[in-house]
């Protein structure tokens, strides 16, 4: 069963003329995730992989149910497409573009919240529910079907955590990731609840990092939750002031730093790795 | 990208809230003195640094801009100096607009206690208000300020213009934070914002082409990093790593911390990773040229090809003619690709994570 996607869904790909689009949407196909078509404004009737393209979204919906959407397009164009998939009704939307405009992502969080769309990004690496449907980049290779829930900020080091679940032998139940950019539509606080009342899912692993003060909202949380979490934070050997690679990993004032995070989510219950690689095990432990 | 002071005023001004009569030195403002000379520089916490004087009259300006053209802010030269109209003070509030991580919306904070570092206003003594993006500032916001900053009779109408001027000016140029301390109440009852200081968004740069990007200071590591399309972090240790991808950057950091290892460099390489290996082997170079004791590569890749970093190395390696050891721990498509590449370079191709950060702490102390 897993959260937020599913093999009920119907996918599409807003974007998927272009080239990332056309090889997310030749994968998924390759891996049965129930993708349905693409949108594209100015490209309706073409075919991609042999899946129809659409003008607009609301055609989409209106025509073949879609509910849930990878949105692949320039940043310019990224508010737009997210909007009109709010606008359509789909219930999961991933924006997988970068660096898209902050007033541009503000305005996308604010529609997403009155009409109840779940958004995650920008700069999402997505979200997966193995063997049932990949809206993500995450390679279906290299995940296992299982009952652990992944919440990441980070795409790299979800693939890390990844390989260490599975030789251990813990398959996952659902895999999302929160998005790199400064300002980011769905947070842990708003995933956590949705694994915790997952039948499918038995324990989360929760992968924060320097900067932002997420995790601490995360740990407030966590602390009302049955199932047990593992939380890691990245960039604790991080030099105060520098920008770690994502725009928001970086400790500009004391809540942001990775020693307070750490003590929030051990006062709230929760086991913090104090390395990547002690997650999985930790994870094998608490079960 | 920041604004300096009088680039933010005039994006104030042009929002409808006033601002002190002003110029740039060595031109002179309009109205006798006396007047305050201000350094224009990007740091802040001016008057604890020196950085404004005051000048009763135009010769004293001239002497006081010639020694704060001279200064330097933690290293940053004095780019110019402001001269502005003294305000006669009766108050000193704070108003900021800035775009809220937490709320994902921007937040308006503003207390009657300016002046002085927000960050040390008590909580209760500071007003959070939340701002639908959707909706704007609208003037019952306005209103709710007003009051609670305890601005009564026309002062409350001012303030609702200058906060619907603040939030006109951070909507339209698109800026992460637009802040005004002091927001000064003058004894003849005027609202003036006597500084400001603006941040703009550089993801929304083109939508603003009229804005021309200040040039980078320095021509450091970073900023030749970032012309290369990745995110370079350089730092005081001897050790260097290669990342794809910021996560798994600071994971591999903290793992060679937690092992003893400092940190020269760190490399988030991002996007770039899908494009030539031309510009990967640029950025391997840039590593090298920093005289690392040790190099670490680390990518985990779920679409891109490990070949591709693998020929970014090799080549890097060749040009720069590097004694440098490197360890490379590549996962993903193209393994076996990669492997062909580097083997006859003497470089294994390491697969755990936990054994390549052990090589290169063994291998950065000179094992």
């Amino acid at each position: 069963m897993g959260i937020l996607i599913g093999a009920h869904d119907r996918v599409i790909i807003q974007g998927i003329t272009g080239g990332s689009g056309r090889t997310t949407a030749e994968r998924m196909l390759e891996h049965r995730t129930p993708i349905v078509g693409g949108a594209t404004p100015g490209k309706g009737g073409q075919r991609v992989a042999g899946l129809p393209v659409f003008d607009s979204v609301r055609q989409i919906v209106d025509e073949l149910g879609a509910t849930a959407s990878f949105i692949t397009v320039p940043p310019a164009f990224t508010r737009d497409a997210c909007l009109e998939a709010i606008d359509a009704g789909l219930r999961t939307v991933v924006v997988y573009t970068e660096r898209v405009p902050l007033h541009d992502t503000m305005q996308i969080c604010a529609c997403a919240r009155g009409r109840g769309t779940l958004v995650l990004g920008p700069n999402s690496a997505g979200c997966v529910t193995p063997g049932a449907a990949n809206l993500s980049d995450l390679n279906d290779a290299n995940l296992r079907p299982g009952r652990i829930g992944i919440v990441s900020k980070s795409g790299t080091l979800t693939y890390e955590v990844i390989d260490g679940l599975n030789r251990l032998g813990l398959g996952q139940s659902t895999v999302v990731c929160l998005g790199g950019d400064p300002l980011i539509a769905t947070h842990f606080a708003d995933v956590l609840p949705l694994f915790d009342a997952d039948a499918e899912t038995d324990a989360v692993i929760l992968i924060g990092e320097i900067g932002g003060t997420a995790e601490l909202a995360a740990a407030a949380v966590a602390r009302q939750m049955t199932k047990p979490v593992v939380a890691y934070v990245a960039g604790r050997s991080a030099p105060a002031g520098k920008r770690m690679g994502h725009a928001g990993a970086i400790i500009e004032r004391g809540q942001e730093a990775a020693a307070v995070k750490i003590e929030a989510f051990r006062e709230a219950g929760v086991r913090v790795a104090d390395l990547v690689t002690e997650v999985a095990p930790l994870v094998a432990a608490s079960l | 990208m920041r604004l300096y002071e009088h680039e933010g005023k005039t994006l104030l001004a042009d929002h409808g809230v006033a601002v002190p009569r002003g110029a740039l030195w060595p031109g002179m403002p309009d109205g006798p003195g006396p007047f305050v000379v201000k350094a224009q520089v990007l740091a802040g916490k001016r008057g604890r640094r020196g950085l404004i004087k005051s000048a009763p009259d135009r010769a004293a300006c001239g002497r006081e801009a010639d020694a704060l053209l001279a200064m330097r802010a933690d290293g940053e030269p004095v780019a110019a100096v402001y001269v502005e109209e003294r305000l006669d003070v009766a108050r000193e509030l704070y108003l900021a607009v800035l775009a809220d991580r937490q709320r994902r919306a921007p937040l308006v904070l503003a207390t009657a206690r300016g002046g002085m570092d927000v960050e040390e206003v008590p909580d209760e003594d500071l007003i959070r208000l939340p701002v639908d993006p959707l909706l704007g500032l609208r003037p019952f916001a306005g209103r709710y300020l007003a009051s609670r900053l305890g601005c009564g009779g026309d002062l409350a109408g001012q303030l609702t213009g200058v906060a619907a001027g603040v939030y006109g000016a951070f909507a339209e140029a698109e800026a992460e934070l637009v802040e005004v301390n002091p927001l000064v109440v003058t004894r003849d009852g005027r609202l003036v914002a006597a500084d400001a200081k603006v941040v703009l968004d550089d993801n929304a740069a083109f939508r603003h082409p009229e804005r021309t990007a200040r040039p980078d200071a320095g021509a450091g590591f970073e900023q030749r990093c970032a012309a290369l399309g990745v995110v370079g972090v350089e730092m005081e240790g001897s050790i260097a790593i290669i990342v794809s991808g910021a996560g798994l950057m600071m994971a591999t950091a903290d793992l060679l911390a937690a092992g003893g290892g400092r940190l020269r460099a760190a490399i988030d390489l991002g996007g770039a990773v899908f494009q030539d290996p031309a510009r990967l082997e640029q950025v391997v170079r840039e590593v090298l040229r920093l005289r690392p004791s040790a190099v670490l590569v680390n990518a985990f890749f779920q679409l891109a090809s490990c070949e591709l970093l693998a020929r970014g190395v090799a080549g890097a390696l060749r040009a720069e003619d590097s004694k440098t050891p490197i360890v490379v721990r590549l996962r993903g498509r193209g393994m076996a690709e990669a492997r062909a590449v580097l083997e006859p370079l003497g470089l294994p191709l390491r697969e755990d994570l936990e054994d390549a950060c052990r090589e290169v702490l063994a291998r950065g102390r000179g094992a």
